[in-house]
Parts: C-alpha cells; sequence; structure tokens
C-alpha cells in the first residue's frame, strides 16, 4: 500500500471504528477501500469476539450487580473487536438516546440496551426506535412507566420528538400530549431486588388494560394510534431524517455545533446532509446505505482531523496502538477500570450527564480533562515491553536515522498528519538522541526508551487529540 | 472415601438441601472449602477478594486473607490443620494461611520450566495429601508436595488426547485418577496417577453431555462424576463409566441469612412478590463443585453470591441386586 492509501484507510478506521495498529493496517493491504467499507457495514461477515478469557479473569462480568465493568467491558469489545462499526454505532446510538445509569442503578436493563444498539445499530430507523421503545432502561430514564391511561405522563413522548427524532420546532405542544397517550400502558415487568442474590433482567410489557386506545391527532394524521403508529409516523418525516443524518455526520465526518443550537443554525455542510436524507428516506429508514454513502464520499475523505476525538476513542485508541487490555487479560488487568479513565476526560459509559447527552467537539477539551487524555495516552507508553511498542520498534529496523525518527514514528503511530510547530517540536527531540542503533539486544534496550519518549511526545501533541 | 464402587445405584433423587449465603456477605464465590466447623468461601470480584468464613447456621463470622495477600484467587483447600491454601492466578502463587488469616507460607515463581508456574488454577489433595494443580497457562499439570516441592508434571499444549487448553479446576479420585476440566477444549479429561491420558468426557456445545467452558469436577464415592458447566449454567452429573445421568440448573430458596435481610425490609418483600420467582431459584455461572462424604453436593452458584447444596438419596447395589445388563432396549417395562 502507498502512504496516502494506508492513510485513508487508517481514517475510515479511527472513524467507522476505534483505529488500526499497523499490522491491522497491514491485514488489509489486499482489500480496497471501498471493500473495506462493505466489510465495516456487514460486521455479521466476521466472528463475534471471544468473551471467554474476558470472563474468566473478570469473572464479575458473569453477573450485573454494577455497571463499571461493563462499562469497560465494553471500552475493551471497542479494542477488541473484529466487527468495530458494531461497536461504533452502539456508541453512536447511545451518544443520541442518552440513558444514564444513574437514576435506575439496574445494570441489567443499562447493559441490555447497549446489546440492543450493538445488534439493530445498523438496520432501520423504525425498528431502533421502537426497540428504544420498549427498552426498560429507557421507559424507566423518562418515566413512561407512569404514563397511565387515566394520568398521562408525556416526559418520553416529549423527548421521542424533541431529542430522539424531529428536533425543537417540528412539532406542536399538542403532538407531545397525543404521542404520550398513544404510549400509556407502555412499561416493563418489575424486575426482583438486588438482595440477597443480585440483580435479575426486567422486559418491556404492554399493560392493555392501561392504554388509551382512543382517537389521537398526531402530526396531522388522525386514528386510533398506539406507540408504533406514532414511531411510523415520525419516521416518514423529512425533519427525522434531517436530525438522525445530522446526528451521523457529527459523529462520523466532522464536529457540527452543539444539538441545542441546531434549530437555529444550519449543518455545516447541509449538501452532504441532504443526500444522506435522502438516501435515509428512499431507503424506507434504512441506516446501512446511509453510512455506505458517506464512508464512500468525498466529504468524508477529505475530513482528516476534523473531529476531536471522544474519550472512548482516545482511550480505546490508544490501548489499540499500545496492545495492552488484549483478548486474554494480561495478569491483574481489570477492565473496568477502563470506565474510570474515560469518566475522568468526560465520558462517563453507561451514564451520560443528562437525556441531552455528552457535549462533544472542543467540548470535550478542557484544562482538566487534556491533562487527563494526554497523561493516559503518555503513560502508555512508558513501558517499553508493551506488544504495541514492541510491534512498533519490530518495524523500525536495524537503526533509525535521526532525520528519519520523526516520520518513522507519526507514520507507525498513525499515520498522523502534524503541523509545522508540533514537527520542529518532535525534530529538535530526534536531534538530541541521534542516531538509534537497533540491530543487536543491547542497542534495542539502550534506544527503546528513547523511541518510546518519541511515541509519547507524538501522543502527547494536539494532533493526536483529533480523529 | 470407599476403594471399591458400588456395582449399580438405585437413584431416589437428588433433592435441593439448602442455601448458604448472600450477597455482601458470600460476594462472588468461586471456591468453597471446609473446617471442622466452620465454612470457608473463597471470593473474587468487584464486591470483595476474600476469604468468607460462615458457619453451617449461616452467620457471618468475618474475613481472612484479602489483597494483601492474594489478587486473582482460583482455588481454595483446607487441610487436616484447617490452614487454608489459595492459588493466585496473578501473582503465580500459592498463598497458605491458618485459620486466623495468617500468612504461614508462599510459593511458585512465574515461568514455564518444571515446577515454575503460569497462571495456577484449580488444585485439590491427592490420596497422599499431595498438591495437585492446574498450570492453566502452561497447558499442563503439576503435583507438589504442601510446602511446594515439585513430584510431577504432565500434558502439553494442544487439543489431541492428553493435551490441554488452559485447565482450570480438577480432582483427584478414590483411585488416584486426575480428572482435570480442560477449559477451553470443553471436556473433563480423565489421566492416571502417572499422568498417562485415560478417557475424555464430553464435547463443545448445550446439549446433556457437551459443555460451554467447564469450570470445576468432583468425584463422589460412588464414583459418580460432578462438572461444573460454567457458560451453559448447569452442573452435569456423569455416573462411574462416564455416562451422563442429569443435569442440576438449581432449586434454590433463601438462605437463612437471605431470609432474614428480606424479612428487614418492606419493599424488597413487595420486589419479591411481584416478580418471577423462578429466576431466583437458577445457578449463574456455577464455578465450582465439591462433594463430601455425606454425598452432599456444593456449587459455588458465582453469579448469585450464594451456595447451593444437594443431597444424594440412592441406594448402593452389588451385581446379584440388580438384573444384567441388557443388549437391546425393550419397551415393555411394567
Amino acid at each position: 500500500m502507498n502512504s496516502n492509501e494506508i492513510a485513508l484507510k487508517a481514517h475510515l478506521l479511527r472513524r467507522a471504528g476505534f483505529g488500526a495498529s499497523r499490522s491491522e493496517l497491514e491485514s488489509l493491504s489486499d482489500k480496497s477501500y471501498e471493500e473495506i467499507v462493505e466489510d465495516l457495514v456487514h460486521p455479521e461477515r466476521f466472528e463475534e469476539i471471544d468473551e471467554d478469557y474476558l470472563k474468566r479473569y473478570n469473572p464479575e462480568l458473569s453477573y450485573h450487580d454494577g455497571h463499571p465493568i461493563h462499562a469497560g467491558r465494553w471500552i475493551w469489545r471497542m479494542i477488541n473487536t473484529k466487527r468495530p462499526l458494531e461497536e461504533k454505532m452502539a456508541l453512536f446510538w447511545h451518544h443520541v438516546f442518552a440513558t444514564a445509569h444513574y437514576k435506575g442503578d439496574h445494570t441489567p436493563s443499562t447493559i441490555g440496551q447497549i446489546q440492543t444498539f450493538r445488534e439493530n445499530g445498523l438496520t432501520n430507523i423504525k425498528q431502533i426506535l421502537l426497540d428504544l421503545a420498549k427498552d426498560p432502561h429507557m421507559n424507566y430514564w423518562l418515566d413512561n412507566c407512569e404514563n397511565h391511561s387515566d394520568q398521562p405522563n408525556e416526559n418520553w413522548g416529549r423527548e421521542l420528538l424533541e431529542l430522539f427524532s424531529m428536533g425543537v420546532g417540528n412539532y406542536s405542544e399538542d403532538d407531545v400530549k397525543q404521542a404520550a397517550r398513544a404510549f400509556t400502558g407502555w412499561t416493563f415487568e418489575q424486575p426482583l431486588p438486588l438482595y440477597p442474590y443480585g440483580h435479575y433482567e426486567s422486559k418491556f410489557v404492554f399493560n392493555e388494560a392501561d392504554h388509551d386506545n382512543s382517537e389521537k391527532t398526531f402530526l396531522g394524521r388522525t386514528g386510533n394510534f398506539n406507540g408504533e403508529d406514532i414511531i411510523n409516523i415520525i419516521c416518514e418525516e423529512r425533519a427525522t431524517a434531517l436530525f438522525i443524518c445530522r446526528h451521523l455526520y457529527n459523529f462520523f465526518v466532522e464536529d457540527e455545533p452543539q444539538i441545542p443550537a441546531w434549530s437555529i443554525e444550519p449543518p455545516r455542510n447541509p449538501e452532504a446532509v441532504d443526500a444522506m436524507i435522502d438516501i435515509l428516506m428512499s431507503s424506507g429508514g434504512e441506516i446501512r446505505p446511509v453510512l455506505t454513502y458517506m464512508f464512500n464520499s468525498d466529504f468524508f475523505k477529505n475530513s482528516f482531523y476534523k473531529k476531536v476525538k471522544n474519550p472512548s476513542e482516545l482511550v480505546a485508541g490508544t490501548l489499540k496502538l499500545s496492545g495492552r487490555y488484549a483478548v486474554v487479560p494480561a495478569e491483574g488487568e481489570n477492565v473496568g477500570t477502563l470506565y474510570n479513565t474515560a469518566a475522568v476526560m468526560g465520558q462517563a459509559l453507561m451514564n451520560p450527564p443528562t437525556v441531552e447527552g455528552w457535549h462533544t467537539g472542543h467540548e470535550w477539551i478542557d484544562g482538566g480533562t487534556l491533562n487527563e487524555r494526554v497523561n493516559f495516552a503518555v503513560n502508555q507508553f512508558n513501558d517499553v515491553s508493551s506488544p504495541g511498542f514492541e510491534d512498533i520498534l519490530g518495524r523500525l529496523g536495524s537503526v533509525v536515522k535521526s532525520a528519519d525518527l520523526v516520520d518513522k514514528c507519526l507514520d507507525l503511530i498513525g499515520p498522523i498528519e502534524v503541523g509545522d510547530e508540533t514537527r520542529q517540536a518532535l525534530s529538535k527531540y530526534a536531534d538530541e538522541v541521534g542516531d538509534l542503533e537497533l540491530s543487536t539486544d543491547e542497542d534495542r534496550a539502550e534506544n527503546a526508551k528513547k523511541i518510546a519518549r518519541m511515541i509519547q511526545l507524538i501522543v502527547a501533541t494536539r494532533e493526536y487529540q483529533f480523529a | 472415601m470407599a476403594t471399591t464402587l458400588p456395582f449399580e445405584l438405585l437413584r431416589s433423587g437428588f433433592p435441593y438441601y439448602m442455601t448458604l449465603g448472600q450477597r455482601r456477605v458470600t460476594s462472588n464465590p468461586v471456591d468453597i472449602g471446609f473446617g471442622k466447623e466452620n465454612v470457608y468461601v473463597l471470593t473474587r470480584g468487584g464486591l470483595g477478594t476474600e476469604v468468607r468464613v460462615i458457619n453451617w447456621e449461616d452467620e457471618n463470622l468475618g474475613t481472612l486473607g484479602g489483597a494483601s495477600l492474594f489478587q486473582w484467587p482460583a482455588a481454595l483447600l483446607v487441610d487436616g490443620d484447617e490452614n487454608l491454601y489459595v492459588t493466585d492466578e496473578a501473582n503465580h502463587k500459592i498463598v497458605v494461611m491458618n485459620k486466623d488469616g495468617e500468612l504461614i507460607d508462599s510459593w511458585g515463581e512465574q515461568g514455564s520450566g518444571s515446577g515454575q508456574l503460569n497462571r495456577p488454577s484449580g488444585m485439590c489433595f491427592d490420596l497422599e495429601g499431595n498438591i495437585v494443580l492446574s498450570d492453566a497457562m502452561n497447558s499442563r499439570i503439576q503435583r507438589f508436595t504442601r510446602d511446594g516441592k515439585l513430584l510431577q508434571v504432565f500434558g502439553e499444549a494442544g487439543e489431541g488426547e492428553g493435551q490441554l487448553n488452559m485447565p482450570w479446576g480438577l480432582t483427584v479420585d478414590q483411585f488416584g485418577d486426575i480428572l482435570v476440566a480442560d477449559w477451553k477444549n470443553d471436556r473433563i479429561q480423565r489421566f492416571g496417577s502417572e499422568g498417562e491420558f485415560k478417557s475424555a468426557i464430553g464435547s463443545h456445545g448445550t446439549d446433556k453431555g457437551q459443555f460451554r467452558r467447564p469450570s470445576s469436577v468432583a468425584v463422589d464415592g460412588h464414583g459418580d462424576i460432578y462438572i461444573s458447566d460454567w457458560q451453559n449454567d448447569r452442573v452435569q452429573l456423569f455416573n462411574k463409566d462416564e455416562r451422563y445421568i442429569q443435569s442440576f440448573h438449581g432449586n434454590a430458596s433463601l438462605s437463612r441469612s437471605g431470609k432474614q435481610y428480606v424479612l428487614s425490609n418492606l419493599v424488597t418483600l413487595r420486589l419479591r412478590a411481584e416478580g418471577d420467582f423462578e429466576k431466583t431459584q437458577r445457578l449463574n455461572a456455577p464455578m465450582t463443585v465439591k462433594v463430601d462424604d455425606q454425598f452432599r453436593l456444593f456449587i459455588t452458584d458465582f453469579g448469585n453470591h450464594r451456595i447451593q447444596i444437594y443431597q444424594k438419596d440412592a441406594v448402593a447395589l452389588s451385581e446379584t441386586e440388580i438384573a444384567p445388563k441388557m443388549r437391546n432396549p425393550i419397551l415393555f417395562t411394567t
């Protein structure tokens, strides 16, 4: 592969997945960019990840009494999966349909929702919204279990329209009330208590006796609508397609303004979003063809470094490079710690701050989170015996000329492009260490730390914070 | 334990006997051992990594060990002096403490040479009181004296007869045979005392007689073999001839301490009254099985934070007390 081809594939895998090591990129050398996109949008072509080793050495994953270890398991899946877009879409829908653990504190439901996103994330928006409406975690989060025929609760109906499909300005207050009535009786089975033997799952229940089956008028249509009818009507609206496609563009292509501003600020690239809307609507709400179009588009291929990595991307992507948290856990390695790692950077997976989700883009970065991000990335290369670093070292040959050190390391860690100022700083360090011999074990032992230091300088750069 | 086995058994039944423990006492139990009066439950996970001490009245008597002694404990043995032996997969060691929790010995070093260890997991005593353990990442079995002197090594990585793939639990039967939960190969293998392959039970799957990552094996005085079928959430029983007999899916009731907890919490009482009760009985990731000389079966119900106990009801039969084996099945069974 030439360097442009490698760079483009690396870009694709940063966005549609969580990055790729050089060996992963090389394993794709016989596939065209378009073939890789097809593989990504068809995760079923690849084996499901083997979690047996993880469960053996992190056995608490066998029960569901606390969500951090399961959030950590999710990051571990991001690192190790052969189906990266499956996990990326689960993360995407988790961003859009933000549901936090802290309210229900019921881990089976929390992780069950993510599993649903994993399974339906590439399907049809109608199916995805219907599954969401039947999800116990969402149901409790937005109080639909309190939505009774004689005493409607509008919370779910309102957020379904405002935050999950159409967006503010595209429906009336009366539409909210009618939607709420249509979802009366949509509740969940009472789960058994945590004590004395741990959590048990719940599931959707339709309580017909508590459902308002009378006539409703919603978005200009009249009928004895139930919740599924409301979702079907919502999905016929172009506003919904715009909302979903803008989210996709924001998540995969280029940082958009924060969502509350969407009703007053147009998309950054209206032509691109319009094209995506047309595909979504003409396919009857299918997500897969939209993604296929988007990943193959020029606007996507030209969007290098237009997104700030979210914390999950930064953590999973860096660990892919260092080779830690692999399929077989190292001694003492507990995936639960990965939850905290991303949380201190501002993304507590399964626990978004509000129903509006996380503010993204440059809002991921402040003085505190930037320190956490940089320190984390740098610390992953303290250990020169890590599998990822050893792989990088092995690719540098028997000697690295000082003049080549920056480019070779930038290439192997990404490839990453850096600005002049960054390059000057990296080159200054390369000049200081001089030519580095790596031909013998003694040479390697002596110079590995110097190369690791160069890698640390690279992952500490401004450019590394972008995808 | 008897050194001759009954010719056959009248299997009257294997009813549920009782449950011990609850969440926050016997949280995430991985193994169990028995003292003269107390029960020792080895726990590992986010709710506590330690040895919990309880008694047969299910009273919480405190903890032993903990993070200062072991990080990834996998198996527990209790000797006649009530010293406790714990394998530590993270530190490649066997830790020995007395019943007061004081460290009295520790041995083992990481490596792949004879006598070295790479994630020691399952562990049992042999007929002489030596320790046989699964050296998981080296895919072999090693036998040591109780103070860590190497006596025997056998096994190698692979899928063939006698080869192993990350073995976990193991036991020595009354004849000295070593039965190993060959975890990643989804089978149990039986080795003679010299390490020679004798037989294998099971294959990958969810049908009767198949396994998904078996984690432990035990043999009772009748030669019956119990296997914790970890990812299938069940325990399977095979007879001395390695023929499938039955499965245990869980039939638990509240332990004594669990009942006290629930009775003192009005909301918990209400929630139990509203929920699907059947779920509360089932096994979740049973990690180890042990049997005692009273033919009681102990299952560490890992995912449910408890020990389920069953009591075998069987009559031993001699050859003259049962009709000869039949060559053909018959429909006329009255």
